[in-house]
């Protein structure tokens, strides 16, 4: 079958959704999703931790070691442990991960992490190459894998649904946000994917279709996820870099 | 019982007579401060033998410093609602694949300790509950709707929330 790569460069929607409003109103959603998430946390009474990490690896103090100083611990250093400690603690899952008692739960939430963070990257390389998004060298390669990523978005976020609607009673106890979050991710990777192959086979119809279902997820997605479980999860994923900042930064590990 | 069985068994019972490792078989045992268990060396009753586990006493504790400022706020935050329905089953724990691995973490105790304010135990255990990976198999098991995954996030921030009297210990 011979792919019309060529329609990857007019796009139907272009008339109901311009290009660059998409852009101002992803950014916009962007800057109120942070926003709502600081101002919801900081209502809990506790720190916005994704902050305190910035100022622990920014900032730089001396500390003491068994009443002997020691040298300060730079910003290399701490970076280094962040990092160490992002690899491992988050994308390698192995807090999350090492502990789920089951091997399919773990798979889901790191296609899940895995598909949207890389999803992130290539939609930010994206913009960054050519906001208006006019044809290029790197258009289509970006395009293409940011497809890929839908679909592993996708895929983890059916497993994690599939795996508490299997079973009775995790369905039950299954709280609405839990559903409502994991459903949204679902629909965001597969109308996205769908669009994208409906463009490829010249289904204008089925495109402009999943194409308005994808930006109404992702719109969704930027206005529920502060209230979401998701807040919590950045909430405690920072906090538990922070901790790990301050222990092992301390003498330079 | 096969030979290995049985040489399994003396060994056990060998471990059970080594020094320094006071009331082994009770349930729980970190949560039991040495000090309060007694094991006599040599104890007889009415002709049987309790000497060391099978004469195991534990003491009562007192506590004197209750607080349940922690357990109103976590009743207040996002999914901690339900922490009052909790009436100490223990499904949540023997469920639980990190407690598994890190016996510190066990929900059903953190649930206690907070709903009853026993602030010095809370001082002693607080740390553990970040480690909850929200797996959810507990909420699944719990047979009174306490939502024990969404109580472990309340717990979390209200901890966070009054790390500087926590931090007192």
């Amino acid at each position: 079958m011979s792919v019309p790569l060529s329609a990857y460069y007019q796009t139907p929607t272009a008339n109901i959704l311009p290009h660059e409003y998409l852009e101002i109103l992803v950014l916009f959603l962007l800057v109120f999703a942070v926003l709502a998430s600081y101002f919801r946390i900081r209502s809990w009474g506790v720190p916005f931790t994704p902050l305190s990490v910035l100022s622990t690896v920014m900032t730089s103090r001396d500390r003491e070691r068994e009443g002997e100083a020691i040298d300060d611990v730079g910003l290399v250093t701490r970076a280094k442990v962040a990092t160490r400690s992002t690899i491992h603690d988050i994308f390698l899952l192995r807090r999350a991960g090492a502990w789920c008692e089951e091997r399919i739960h773990t798979i889901g939430r790191g296609l899940v992490l895995w598909g949207f963070v890389l999803l992130s990257l290539v939609t930010l390389m994206g913009f960054l190459i050519d906001p208006a998004g006019t044809p290029n060298s790197l258009f289509l390669p970006l395009r293409l894998s940011g497809d890929i990523f839908q679909g592993i978005l996708a895929m983890g976020a059916c497993i994690l649904l599939l795996r508490r609607l299997s079973r009775q009673n995790l369905r039950i106890s299954t709280d609405i946000n839990t559903w409502a979050l994991q459903s949204v991710l679902f629909v965001m990777g597969v109308s996205g994917v769908i669009a994208d192959f409906s463009l490829l086979m010249n289904l204008v119809l089925q495109f402009q279709v999943a194409y308005l279902v994808n930006v109404a997820s992702i719109i969704i997605f930027f206005i529920y996820a502060p209230f979401s479980e998701l807040t919590f999860l950045i909430w405690k994923g920072s906090l538990l870099m922070q901790e790990t900042l301050s222990t092992n930064s301390a003498g330079g590990k | 019982m096969t030979g290995k069985e049985q040489e399994k068994g003396k060994k056990k019972d060998k471990e059970i007579q080594t020094e320094g490792e006071k009331g082994k078989f009770i349930i729980e045992r970190r949560y039991v401060d040495d000090s309060r268990i007694i094991e006599p060396e040599k104890l007889e009753l009415g002709g049987v033998d309790m000497s060391g586990r099978w004469g195991t006493l534990v003491l009562p504790r007192t506590l004197e410093d209750f607080d349940t400022e922690i357990y109103e706020d976590v009743k207040d935050l996002p999914r901690g609602g339900n922490i009052g329905k909790c009436w100490q089953c223990g499904n949540c724990t023997a469920v639980c694949p990190v407690a598994h691995e890190h016996p510190e973490f066990n929900p059903r105790y953190l649930i206690h300790i907070v709903k009853m304010g026993y602030t010095s135990e809370i001082k002693r255990h607080h740390k553990a509950v970040y480690l909850c990976s929200g797996c959810g198999l507990c909420s699944a098991a719990c047979p009174k709707g306490v939502d024990p995954q969404g109580v472990m996030i309340a717990m979390s921030i209200a901890f966070k929330a009054h790390e500087g009297e926590l931090k007192e210990l």
